[in-house]
Order: C-alpha cells, then sequence, then structure tokens
C-alpha cells in the first residue's frame, strides 16, 4: 500500500491552528471574567441608597393646628461611590369624602426639631452626604396641617428618598404612633 | 434654553393621559405681591369628572411648595383648541390639561405668555370668580418654551378667519385681526404698582 506521507507542513499548520485556538479560548475566558469583574464593579458604581425605618410618631398640636410626624430613618450606601440624599418625602395616601384616593407629598421639616425635642436624639435633614459604604441616620420630621386631612381617611404612609443622581429609593407600611410626653 | 420644534405642538390624542378640561369662567388678577403685579389669567376648571384635581387644588393652600411641568400642545383630536399640559409633581403627582378654544379664550393664552403664569380654580358649569374671591386657586408658573411664534401664526390665523366670516375682506381682515392682537397686548401689559415701583423717600442714613 502506498500511501503519501502528510506534508510537515500541514501537520505545522494543524497544530498551530490548534495552539490558536486553546489560547483563544485561553483568551476567551479571561474576557469573560474580565468582563463580569467590571460589570460587578460598574453595578457596585451605580448610586443606590437603602432607607430602613426605626420608631414613627406623630403628635398633634392644636394650638398650632397641625400635625408633626417623626420617623427614625437609617440610610446605608453599600455602593463604591459617594452618594447624598437631596430630597425625603413623606407621602400620605389618604381616601376623600368623594372617594378619591389622593396621595400628598411633604417636605421634611427641620424647623419641627423641638416638638420632639427629647427625643431628637440626632436630626437627619436633607441634603446629607453619606460616604461610599456608610449609614446616617436620624429623626426626620414633617408637619402637615390639621386642616389637610380632616375629614379624610388616611390610607397608608411611604417616605422616599431622592438621591443627589435623582434616584428614588422608598419604606412603605409605615404604622405610625400617637405620640405621648410618657413615652 | 429648551425650546419645542413646531411639530411637537402637534400632539396625537394618545399623548394625553387624561382628557382636556373645559375652561367655565376666567377672570384677571394683578397683585402687588405676585409676579410684579402683572395681570395674571385665572380659569375655573370644569373639574365634575376630575375630583382629584379639586383636591389637589385645596390641598395646595395647606403647602407652601409645589413643582409643575408645562408644556402647551395642539391635539390633533381638538383642531380649534391649544392645550395646556400642567405636569404636577407635588404636593400631588397628576396631569392636568386645559383646553383653550383658540377664538374665545385666545386672550387667556395671550396673558398666559405674557404673564407667565395662571390661576387655576375647580368649579363646575355655571361659576364665576367673582361668585367666590376667596375660592381656593393655584397660581402656577408657565414659561414660554418657545410656544410665542407659533401662537402667534395661529391665532393670527384663527382670527383673520373669524373676520372674514364676519363678512370682511382678507386684507381687512388682516388688519382688524392684527389691531385686537395688538390691543389685547396692550391691555395685558397693564401692572399694579408694586413696592418697588416707588422710589424711597428721605435721605439714606447708611454712610
Amino acid at each position: 500500500m502506498n500511501s503519501d506521507p502528510i506534508p510537515w507542513t500541514d501537520i505545522t499548520i494543524a497544530l498551530g491552528t490548534v495552539a490558536a485556538l486553546i489560547v483563544s479560548l485561553i483568551s476567551l475566558y479571561f474576557s469573560a471574567a474580565a468582563k463580569s469583574l467590571a460589570e460587578r464593579q460598574e453595578e457596585r458604581r451605580t448610586p443606590k441608597l437603602i432607607p430602613a425605618l426605626g420608631q414613627a410618631y406623630v403628635r398633634s398640636l392644636p394650638a398650632l393646628q397641625v400635625h408633626v410626624y417623626a420617623l427614625y430613618l437609617t440610610v446605608s450606601n453599600p455602593m463604591d461611590s459617594d452618594n447624598a440624599i437631596s430630597l425625603i418625602d413623606l407621602n400620605i395616601t389618604y381616601l376623600t369624602q368623594s372617594k378619591t384616593i389622593m396621595t400628598v407629598k411633604l417636605r421634611a421639616e427641620p424647623s419641627d426639631v423641638d416638638k420632639f425635642m427629647h427625643k431628637a436624639a440626632k436630626h437627619l435633614a436633607a441634603p446629607v452626604r453619606v460616604a461610599a459604604h456608610d449609614t446616617v441616620s436620624g429623626w426626620c420630621y414633617f408637619r402637615v396641617a390639621a386642616d389637610l386631612l380632616k375629614g379624610v381617611s388616611i390610607e397608608g404612609y411611604e417616605l422616599t428618598l431622592t438621591d443627589s443622581q435623582g434616584q428614588r429609593s422608598a419604606v412603605g407600611s409605615l404604622l405610625i404612633q400617637e405620640y405621648n410626653d410618657a413615652l | 434654553m429648551m425650546r419645542f420644534e413646531k411639530r411637537v405642538f402637534g400632539l396625537p390624542a394618545q399623548a394625553f393621559h387624561s382628557l382636556p378640561l373645559k375652561i367655565v369662567g376666567d377672570a384677571g388678577i394683578a397683585s402687588a405681591i405676585i409676579g410684579d403685579g402683572r395681570l395674571i389669567p385665572a380659569v375655573i376648571l370644569d373639574t365634575t369628572e376630575r375630583p382629584d384635581i379639586a383636591e389637589y387644588i385645596r390641598v395646595h393652600r395647606f403647602v407652601a411648595e409645589g413643582d409643575v411641568n408645562s408644556q402647551w400642545g395642539r391635539p390633533e383630536t381638538l383642531p380649534g383648541s391649544v392645550v395646556l399640559i400642567l405636569r404636577v409633581d407635588r404636593p400631588v403627582e397628576l396631569e392636568i390639561l386645559i383646553e383653550f378654544e383658540i377664538v374665545r379664550h385666545g386672550v387667556l393664552v395671550e396673558q398666559v405668555l405674557m404673564s407667565k403664569g395662571i390661576y387655576i380654580q375647580a368649579g363646575k358649569e355655571g361659576d364665576r370668580v367673582k361668585h367666590d374671591v376667596d375660592a381656593p386657586k393655584v397660581i402656577m408658573e408657565i414659561p414660554d418654551m418657545g410656544f410665542r411664534p407659533f401662537w402667534d401664526k395661529l391665532y393670527f390665523k384663527y382670527l383673520t378667519a373669524g373676520m372674514r366670516e364676519r363678512g370682511l375682506r382678507r386684507s381687512e381682515a388682516k388688519r382688524a385681526a392684527r389691531a385686537l392682537i395688538e390691543e389685547f397686548k396692550q391691555f395685558g401689559a397693564v401692572r399694579m404698582p408694586t413696592p418697588r415701583s416707588h422710589s424711597f423717600t428721605g435721605q439714606s442714613t447708611d454712610k
């Protein structure tokens, strides 16, 4: 049987091709790993604040015709980049007498600290910086005119934070306790 | 500065999330302490189908601050009207669309553009501002945002057409429309004297 020997050049080319394929696969593996790492790093740089609520009180002040809400808020920044809280809003959802569901947004009022003085260990007022991997906490105060909520049925509360990038995060289902001086 | 192209003003019906509200009453309010004494139009909107808007106006009395974005539009479904779209973000999130019939309410649009503001009040057919001057109102700032040139052409076209229908020749109708618009502008430019419009009297004691 006479068979032509395979030319050494073909063998070299075949080996070279296999080697190139192996190098490519290794390179692909490392590229995918690097991409995944870069994505994870990028994700950690995406601004995100995580709010959590501690205690929540409401105090009625008939002399001033207002209700003042005090909420103890903890905000953590698990990301790799610094952030800031630019707005803190209390959203009150209520049902009017004409059965219309409304949600009113109230901005935190730093001037109402004195209404809860002995509970106000630390005041959290926007704007406030939250460094990367840091947490801030404190009491937030909201003032509502008594006439605004007169005759309506409150359906729920939600606290929303807006960060300096315009991202919003919220804490819902707040159970608010009536405040009295004995507390 | 943000400017709209002409085509933006011709809006398809899908651009709106709610129906435009009819104006059932209007007036002008000039105050020495608001808007540098400019005459700001006040409109009563028929909110019988939109109790949320009536509630928003009530709530606003108790919340000092508010945020609103505005845009003028001309919906395809309302060829003889322009619509002011108000997207309120605070204290309540809602959308309010106000329909201005070009011929009937053109003077109000002129006044909104001149004073850069509008008062809105909730009401129903038959209500008038003078019936209850203390009724809750919300004042909103309405920037021009490039609508003025579009409006000037549109208003002139509709007023001219109206004059033609009354029997005027084309050139006469154009002249009359121009004169009428000029008159509206002069009327709208009236201002209340503000505390800043008076010069201080007496000698300054500052050294």
